[in-house]
C-alpha cells in the first residue's frame, strides 16, 4: 500500500464551529441556486396529469369566489402584530439590535460592472452578495419598525425601497438567460420573472401590505411608485407571458424548485400589493395551473432530487403555498387527503441523520437546518403530529432567532413569526426514522435503531445522471456514525458560470472519481438520463436491508463494462455495512478503482484494515478488505473553493482500493463496521 | 469732527478676513444654475413680438435641407476629436489628472431621504451635492477618456452611465414644484420632467453617447440602447408632447435663465441622438418659438437683470444656441445684423471691473469667469474683436482646465471651449474696459476713470425697479472699486435656501435696503414689487462729470412718508471723486433717517474727520468725507454666517451708517468718495 499523503490533518476544524455560518452560506445558496438551462434539459415524464390544485380550485369555483383576500389581509395583519408582540423579549432585543446595526450601514451600490462580471468571467458571488446585502437590510430595519413603530427606521426603509424600484432589474446576471436579449445586461423594455424578482417582489410587497400609511406619510409618491413597479415587474409580464420555462405552460423543460418558488412568491405579491380584484384573481389562478405543472411532475414518493437543502424552496414552498391557499379560502381548497402533497413534506425528515446533517447528494448542501415554518404549513395542512414535532425540532436548533433574523425574504420571516409561539410549545422532536426509502428517487437512508442518531447511519442512492443539479454520483453513498461524517458526499462548490454550463463536467466535484463510486477501465460516470442505475432494488428481511443495483449503464461505452452490480447490505442489528460488488467487463484495459471521500486521513491499521474516523477523529468505522484484492491509495485534496471550505476544512481525503484483477469477472466485499 | 460724532458697536470680534477669491469660483458655478425663477414675474414686454428666430427661420423655411443634422453631428464629432489632439500636453495631462482623481472616488449614493430634504427643510445642497458629484466625476471620466483614448475610464464611466439611468429622476428636489402636477416631494415616475439639470444631465449622457458609443456597445449593447431609450423618455419626448412647463413661455409666465438653458439642453441632445427628421423638425422648430419668447423680453441694451453671473446660463447661453443654429443651417439662418443680440453678447464686458471682479448687483456673484466659448460665439457670430479678444481674456482669467466643468453646464462646456481653444489661443487677450457703460432699459452704469486701465477708479450703479428677477430692494445701490479691490460692496447672493425663492426672501436680511448702499427713510426700507422702482433716471455727461440721477421715493412704501428722494451721484474720472449728493422731501418725520455704506473692511477714523475705506492688497484708499453737523456715523460689523457670504467677503463685512441729525422735512446732503494715495 502506498500512501500518497499519510499525515493527518494539522489542525482540523470543527464542525461545530462552522455551524452557523455554513447554515448562513446554504440559506444563500438555497435560493440562488437556480442553474439555467443548459443541464438536465430532460424532456418532460409523461407522469399522470394530476392537476390536482386547479381541479380542486374550479371545484369550489363554480360555488362563487374562491379568495377571501379582504379578510384574509385584516387577519394577517393583527396576526403579525399579536406574534410580534409575543416574541421573546431576548427576540426582539436581537432583532432590534440588527436594526439598529442594519440602520447604522451604508447602502451598497450595484454597478454595471459588477453586474458584469457573470459574463465577464463567471463571477456571481460580488454581485449577488451585494443586492443580498441591500435586501438584507431592508428586512433588518422593516422588522425594527415592525417591533417599534416609531418611525425610527421608517426613513432608511423608505430609501431602501427607493434604492430596489430604482433598480434596473431584480433579476440576478446569471438569471438573464430568459430575456430575449440573453445575458449581459438587463433589456428595461422586456421585465423577466425568475427566483429572485419574484422574491424581491414579495418582500417589497409585504413592506408595502405593513407600512402603507407610514411610507405614505414619507410621500404619497413612494406607495404609487411600488405599486407601478410590481405591475411592470411582476403582474403584467405574468399575465402576459407564458412562456416562462419555470411556468411549465411551454414545456421545453422539466420544472424545478424555480415553478412554485416563484409562483408562490407571484401569488404572495399579488395578494398583498395587487387591488384589482380581477386581475388578482387571473393571477391567483395562474398560479394553480403553473404550478401544477411543479406537482404533476414529481415522483410519488415525494423526493426530491435537488436534495434537502432545496426542499425549502421547492416542496418546502409548496408547504407554505398549500397552506396559503386553505387559510385563503377560509378552508374550502383542502389538500389534507393528498398523499403525494403529504410525502412531499414528511422527505424533509426522511434526508434528516442527525441535528443540522441531511444526506445530501448532488448539489445539497451537507448541513441545513429546514426553515422550521415550513415544516410546520406542511404539519398544519396534513395534521401530522411527526411534521409539528419536527418543525419544533428545526426551530429549537435553527439558529434563525437566536443570531436574530438575518435572512433576507420577508415570507420567511413573516411566516416564522406567525408560528414561532406554537412551535416553543410543541416537543422537539426528529422521527429519525429507521428506514426511508424513496423508490422514484432510489435515495435510501437507514440507520441502526428508529428514534436515535446513535450508531451507524447509511444513505445511498441510485438515480441517474441527468437529475436536477445533477452530479455524476449513480451508486453514491454516505456513512455517518452517531450522526457524523465519515463518508460524505461534498455537496456544491460556490455557483460559477460554468457551474450551469457544459463545462460542469470537466469541474472535478462533480465527476464520479469524486464521489463514492467506482472508476472502471479508467472511466468515470457521464451525465444525461440515460446513465442510469438499473434494477435498483431494495430487500428487506428479518435482519438486513439490502439495496442493490447494477452501475454498469451510469458509464459510457469506452468503460466497457457489462455489468457492475452493487449491493448495500446494512445491518442495523450489528451496525455493520457489507459493500458487495460483481462485475462483468468486455474488455480489462487497466484496474478498477472504488473511491472513498473522507472528512479525515484514514488510517492503515493493518493489511485488509482501514481505520476512517469523523472529522475529530473520535468515531471510527473500519474498512475491512481482502489485501489480496486491492491495493491501497490515498491522497489529500487541498479544498480551494470558499463554499466547500466552509463545509469540510482545508482539505478531504480519497481513499483509493485499486483492484489488483485483471480478469474481465470478479467480485468482491467491503465490510464497515465500528469494530476492528 | 468730534470723535464724540462716531460710535463703533461691535457685534463679534473681527475675524480673520480670507481672500477666498478661488474656492468661490468653484462655489458659484454650483450656485448659479440653481436659481430658480421668480414667483410673481409675469409681466409682458411692452413693445410688438420680436419673434426675431421664428422669423428668420420662416423666412427660410423654404430651403431643402435646411437643417444638416447628420452633417452637423459628423463633423461636431471629427471636430472635436481633432481639438482635442490639439489640445497642449499640459491640458492633456490636467485633464487625465482630474480624471485619475475622480477614479479614487466613490460614487455619491443618491437616497429618497436626501431627495426629500428640500421639501422638509429647504436645504437643496445635500441632495444637489451628491447628485453633482455623480454628474462631476462622470463628466471628468469621459473628459479623461476622450483624452486619452485607452479605455482606462470605460468601466467606471459604464458604471456612472447605469447609476444615472437608473435614477428616478433627473430633476433636482428644489425644481418639482413648478414642473411636475405631483408637486413637490419626490418626482412621480409617470412624469418625467425637464428643469435646468434634467436637461444638462441628457447633453452629458448624450456627448457621451456621441463619442464612446463603439466603446460602450462593447461593454453591453444595451448600455447603448438604454441611453438611447431615456434620452427619448426623459427628455426628447416630454419637451415635443409639453407645451406648460413654465420655462417654456408658452403659458406666459416670463422666462428667463431657465428657457434657454433648457431649450439649449434638449435641442443639443435631440441633435446628437436623435435620428428621426420628423422629431428633429419639431425640437428645432418648438425651441425657437420658445426662446423667441425669452428674447423678446430682453431689453434693447442686452442688460440682463440677473446679473452677469447668470449671463453665462442666459444670454451666454442665447450665443451657444444661436451658434448651433447658424452652423446647423450652414449660415442659412444668420442673425449676424441683429443689434439686440449682439448687445446681449457685449453686455458681459460691460459689466467686467477687474480680473474676475464683476459688477453684481442682486442675486449675480461678485466673481465670474465667463465661459470663454460662450463669449468667442458672441464674437464669432458678430465678428467682434473685442468680444473675441474678452473671450481670450476669459479664457486666460478662468483657468477652465483645471477648474472648468464641474460646477453648471459641465459637457457641453467641455466641447464648446475644446472647439475654440486653438482660436482662443491665437487671439490678444485684451479686456475691453471701457471708460463708459450705460444700460438704458436696465439702468445700469458702469465707469472707469481711465479706459482700458483696470486699476483706475470704478463705479458700479443702478436704478431699476424692486421686481427684477432675482431682485434684491436695492434701487440706488452702487459699488466702488479701486486697483482692482471694492471699497463699496454690494454682498451679492447667499446660499439658496428654501426660503430664498419664496415670499420669506423678503425677511431675509441681505435682501433688505438696508443691507445695500441706500437710505432708510422714517425708519422704513424699500419694498419688493415692479412698481417700486427709480422715477425719472436719467444719466447724463457735464462738464467732464457722468451724472446719475433718480429719485428713489417711489422705492419706498407709504409708511416711509417720503415725497421725493433724489439721489444724483457724479462721477468725476479726471479728479477720481464720486459725490453722493441727495434732495429730499418728507411728508412727515418719524424718526431720522439714515443711509447706508458697506464695505468688506473695518474703515478707518481719520483725525480729520474722514473715513478711510480700505481693501485687501492694495496701498490704494477711498477717503469719504461726510458733514458731521448733518450725521453721525455708527460703523457696525455684520458678522456672515452663510458659506457663501463668507467664501466672498470674509468673516465680516462693515455698515456705515450716516444717521441725520436732522429732523427737518426737506433737506440735501452730499458724501465724498475721493483716490488717495495712503
Amino acid at each position: 500500500m502506498r500512501m500518497v499523503n499519510n499525515k493527518a490533518p494539522a489542525c482540523s476544524k470543527k464542525i461545530k464551529a462552522n455551524y452557523y455560518s455554513v447554515k448562513k452560506l446554504l440559506f444563500i445558496l438555497v435560493l440562488l441556486c437556480s442553474h439555467s438551462v443548459t443541464i438536465a434539459q430532460e424532456a418532460v415524464p409523461n407522469r399522470e396529469k394530476r392537476d390536482i390544485l386547479i381541479r380542486e380550485y374550479q371545484a369550489q369555483r363554480a360555488e362563487g369566489a374562491v379568495f377571501q383576500v379582504e379578510a384574509w389581509r385584516a387577519a394577517e395583519k393583527k396576526r403579525i402584530d399579536d406574534s410580534l408582540a409575543e416574541l421573546p423579549a431576548e427576540v426582539k432585543e436581537k432583532l432590534l439590535s440588527q436594526a439598529r446595526e442594519a440602520l447604522a450601514a451604508e447602502w451598497t451600490h450595484l454597478p454595471l460592472t459588477l453586474f458584469l462580471e457573470f459574463t465577464e468571467n463567471g463571477n456571481r458571488n460580488h454581485y449577488e452578495s451585494r443586492s443580498w446585502a441591500r435586501r438584507r437590510k431592508l428586512l433588518s430595519l422593516t422588522i425594527g419598525e415592525l417591533l417599534e413603530h416609531r418611525g425610527n427606521y421608517l426613513p432608511e426603509i423608505a430609501n431602501g425601497l427607493w434604492l430596489i424600484m430604482e433598480e434596473s432589474t431584480w433579476s440576478f446576471p446569471a438569471f438573464l438567460y430568459l430575456q430575449k436579449e440573453g445575458y449581459g445586461l438587463p433589456d428595461p423594455s422586456e421585465p423577466i420573472i425568475d427566483l429572485t424578482t419574484a422574491e424581491t417582489a414579495a418582500t417589497v410587497a409585504w413592506i408595502y401590505f405593513l407600512l402603507q400609511d407610514e411610507l405614505s406619510a414619507v410621500s404619497p409618491i413612494l406607495n404609487k411608485k411600488v405599486r407601478f413597479e410590481l405591475d411592470r415587474r411582476i403582474f403584467t409580464p405574468y399575465l402576459d407571458r407564458d412562456d416562462f420555462w419555470w411556468m411549465g405552460f411551454s414545456k421545453v423543460r422539466r420544472v424545478n424548485n424555480w415553478n412554485v418558488w416563484i409562483n408562490s412568491n407571484v401569488f404572495l405579491t399579488t395578494l398583498l400589493g395587487l387591488d384589482d380584484e380581477e386581475r388578482r384573481n387571473q393571477i391567483f389562478e395562474k398560479t394553480l395551473r403553473s404550478t401544477d405543472y411543479f406537482i404533476n411532475d414529481y415522483p410519488e414518493d415525494g423526493g426530491c432530487d435537488e436534495g434537502p437543502s432545496y426542499w425549502g424552496v421547492a416542496g418546502g414552498a409548496l408547504g407554505q403555498y398549500l397552506a396559503l391557499l386553505t387559510e385563503l379560502s377560509e378552508n374550502r381548497l383542502n389538500f389534507a387527503d393528498n398523499e403525494l402533497l403529504h410525502h412531499i413534506g414528511t422527505y424533509i425528515y426522511k434526508m434528516h441523520v442527525d441535528s443540522n446533517r441531511v444526506v445530501n447528494f448532488a448539489d445539497a448542501a451537507p448541513f441545513h437546518v429546514p426553515d422550521p415554518a415550513k415544516v410546520y404549513a406542511f404539519a398544519t395542512v396534513f395534521e401530522d403530529e411527526r411534521l409539528s414535532q419536527f418543525a419544533a425540532y428545526c426551530y429549537s436548533i435553527s439558529p434563525l432567532w437566536k443570531s436574530g433574523y438575518s435572512g433576507r425574504d420577508m415570507n420567511a420571516f413573516i411566516n416564522n413569526l406567525l408560528v414561532e409561539k406554537e412551535l416553543r410549545q410543541i416537543p422537539a422532536q426528529a422521527p429519525l426514522l429507521q428506514q426511508s426509502w424513496l423508490p422514484d428517487l432510489q435515495v435510501l437512508a437507514l440507520r441502526q435503531q428508529e428514534g436515535s442518531a446513535r450508531g451507524l447511519f447509511l444513505g445511498a442512492k441510485g438515480g441517474h445522471n441527468g437529475e436536477s443539479h445533477n452530479h455524476n454520483d449513480v451508486g453514491n453513498f454516505v456513512l455517518y456514525q452517531d450522526g457524523d461524517p465519515i463518508i460524505i458526499d461534498l455537496g456544491p462548490a460556490t455557483y460559477r458560470k460554468e457551474t450551469f454550463s457544459e463545462e460542469r463536467w470537466n469541474i472535478w466535484n462533480f465527476q464520479s472519481q469524486w464521489h463514492n463510486c467506482p472508476i472502471i477501465n479508467g472511466v468515470q460516470q457521464k451525465n444525461g438520463r440515460s446513465f442510469t442505475a438499473q434494477g435498483t432494488i431494495l430487500v428487506k428481511n428479518k435482519e438486513k436491508t439490502t439495496l442493490s443495483m447494477d452501475l454498469a449503464k451510469a458509464y459510457p461505452e469506452e468503460a466497457q463494462v457489462r455489468r457492475w452490480k452493487r449491493e448495500f447490505v446494512f445491518d442495523a442489528a450489528q451496525g455493520t455495512l457489507t459493500l458487495n460488488e460483481a462485475y462483468q467487463l468486455k474488455e480489462w484495459k487497466q484496474p478498477c478503482e472504488i473511491n472513498f471521500v473522507l472528512v479525515h486521513a484514514p488510517d492503515l491499521v493493518q493489511e485488509g484494515r482501514i481505520k476512517l474516523t469523523d472529522k475529530e477523529g473520535t468515531k471510527s468505522v473500519y474498512l475491512h478488505y481482502d489485501p489480496k484484492k486491492f491495493s491501497v491509495h490515498n491522497e489529500t485534496k487541498v479544498l480551494e473553493d470558499d463554499k466547500l471550505k466552509s463545509a469540510w476544512g482545508n482539505q478531504v481525503y480519497r481513499l483509493t482500493l485499486r483492484s489488483r484483477q485483471n480478469k474481465l469477472e470478479g467480485s468482491h466485499s467491503l465490510l464497515f463496521k465500528d469494530k476492528p | 469732527m468730534k470723535a464724540s460724532g462716531i460710535r463703533v458697536r461691535k457685534r463679534k470680534p473681527n475675524g480673520m478676513m480670507k481672500n477666498v477669491f478661488v474656492s468661490c469660483c468653484h462655489f458659484l458655478g454650483l450656485l448659479l444654475l440653481g436659481c430658480s425663477f421668480w414667483p410673481s414675474a409675469t409681466a409682458q414686454p411692452h413693445q410688438a413680438p420680436r419673434n426675431f428666430l421664428y422669423k428668420e427661420y420662416q423666412s427660410k423655411k423654404a430651403t431643402p435641407d435646411l437643417f444638416k443634422v447628420a452633417a452637423w453631428r459628423q463633423a461636431k464629432k471629427e471636430s472635436i476629436v481633432e481639438k482635442i489632439a490639439q489640445l497642449p500636453d499640459s491640458v492633456k495631462q490636467i485633464l487625465t489628472q482630474r480624471a485619475d482623481q475622480m477614479l479614487e472616488k466613490e460614487w455619491p449614493m443618491l437616497t429618497l431621504s436626501t431627495y426629500l430634504v428640500y421639501t422638509r427643510t429647504g436645504n437643496r445642497t445635500q441632495y444637489e451635492s451628491q447628485y453633482f458629484g455623480r454628474r462631476n466625476k462622470l463628466t471628468l471620466l469621459v473628459i479623461g477618456e476622450l483624452v486619452s483614448r485607452q479605455g482606462k475610464y470605460l468601466p467606471e464611466i459604464a458604471d456612472g452611465l447605469w447609476m444615472m439611468l437608473e435614477e428616478t429622476s433627473w430633476a433636482v428636489p428644489s425644481t418639482l414644484h413648478m414642473l411636475q402636477q405631483a408637486g413637490e416631494g419626490l418626482p412621480d415616475h409617470n412624469e418625467p420632467v425637464i428643469d435646468l439639470f434634467a436637461g444638462e444631465t441628457a447633453t452629458l449622457i448624450a456627448w457621451t453617447k456621441l463619442f464612446l458609443e463603439k466603446e460602450l456597445a462593447q461593454v453591453s449593447p444595451l448600455l447603448v440602447s438604454r441611453m438611447q431609450d431615456e434620452l427619448q423618455h426623459r427628455i426628447i419626448t416630454p419637451y415635443i408632447e409639453r407645451d406648460d412647463f413654465w420655462w417654456m413661455g408658452f403659458q406666459g409666465r416670463r422666462p428667463n435663465n431657465w428657457n434657454v438653458f433648457c431649450n439649449k439642453n434638449t435641442l443639443i441632445t435631440t441633435l446628437l441622438v436623435e435620428d428621426d427628421p420628423v422629431r428633429q423638425e419639431k425640437v428645432l422648430d418648438k425651441s425657437m418659438r420658445s426662446i423667441d419668447l425669452f428674447i423678446n423680453h430682453y431689453p434693447a441694451d442686452g442688460g440682463c437683470d440677473e446679473g452677469p453671473g447668470y449671463w453665462s446660463m442666459a444670454g451666454g447661453g442665447l450665443g451657444d444656441y444661436v451658434e448651433i443654429l447658424t452652423s446647423l443651417t450652414n449660415h442659412q439662418l444668420d442673425f449676424s445684423d441683429n443689434e439686440l443680440i449682439h448687445n446681449i453678447g457685449s453686455y458681459i464686458y460691460k459689466m467686467h471691473i477687474a480680473d474676475r471682479r464683476f459688477v453684481n448687483f442682486a442675486d449675480a456673484t461678485p466673481f465670474i469667469s465667463p465661459d470663454p466659448s460662450k463669449v468667442y460665439h458672441f464674437g464669432a457670430l458678430f465678428d467682434d474683436e473685442l468680444l473675441k479678444q474678452f473671450a481670450s481674456y476669459c479664457y486666460q482669467i478662468s483657468d477652465i482646465w483645471r477648474k472648468g466643468f464641474t460646477g453648471r453646464e459641465t459637457m457641453n462646456s467641455f466641447m464648446a471651449n475644446v472647439e475654440v481653444e486653438t482660436s482662443l489661443r491665437a487671439i490678444a487677450r485684451k479686456a475691453p474696459l471701457l471708460a463708459e457703460s450705460w444700460l438704458l432699459d436696465l439702468q445700469v452704469l458702469s465707469l472707469r476713470s481711465e479706459a482700458g486701465n483696470p486699476k483706475s477708479f470704478f463705479l458700479g450703479a443702478k436704478g431699476g425697479h424692486n421686481g427684477e428677477s432675482h431682485n434684491h430692494n436695492d434701487v440706488g445701490n452702487f459699488v466702488l472699486y479701486l486697483d482692482e479691490q471694492p471699497f463699496l460692496i454690494d454682498l451679492g447672493p447667499a446660499t439658496y435656501r428654501k426660503e430664498t425663492f419664496s415670499s420669506e426672501r423678503w425677511k431675509i436680511w441681505n435682501f433688505q435696503s438696508e443691507w445695500h448702499n441706500c437710505p432708510t427713510i422714517n425708519g422704513v426700507q424699500q419694498k419688493n414689487g415692479r412698481k417700486f422702482a427709480a422715477k425719472g433716471t436719467s444719466y447724463r455727461t457735464q462738464k467732464k462729470q457722468q451724472i446719475l440721477s433718480m429719485d428713489l421715493a417711489d422705492c419706498y412704501p407709504p409708511e416711509a412718508e417720503v415725497q421725493r428722494w433724489q439721489r444724483e451721484l457724479i462721477f468725476d474720472p479726471g479728479k477720481e471723486t464720486l459725490t453722493l449728493r441727495e434732495n429730499f422731501q418728507l411728508k412727515e418725520w418719524k424718526v431720522p433717517f439714515q443711509v447706508n455704506f458697506l464695505t468688506a473692511q473695518r474703515p478707518e477714523l481719520l483725525p480729520n474727520g474722514d473715513v478711510r475705506l480700505k481693501a485687501a492688497s492694495t496701498n490704494q484708499s477711498i477717503l469719504f468725507r461726510f458733514d458731521p453737523k448733518l450725521f453721525e456715523l455708527v460703523i457696525e460689523e455684520k458678522v456672515l454666517d452663510d458659506n457663501l457670504l463668507a467664501r466672498n467677503w470674509g468673516q465680516a463685512v462693515y455698515r456705515l451708517a450716516l444717521k441725520s441729525k436732522s429732523r427737518a422735512l426737506g433737506g440735501k446732503h452730499e458724501f465724498v468718495f475721493r483716490v488717495a494715495e495712503t
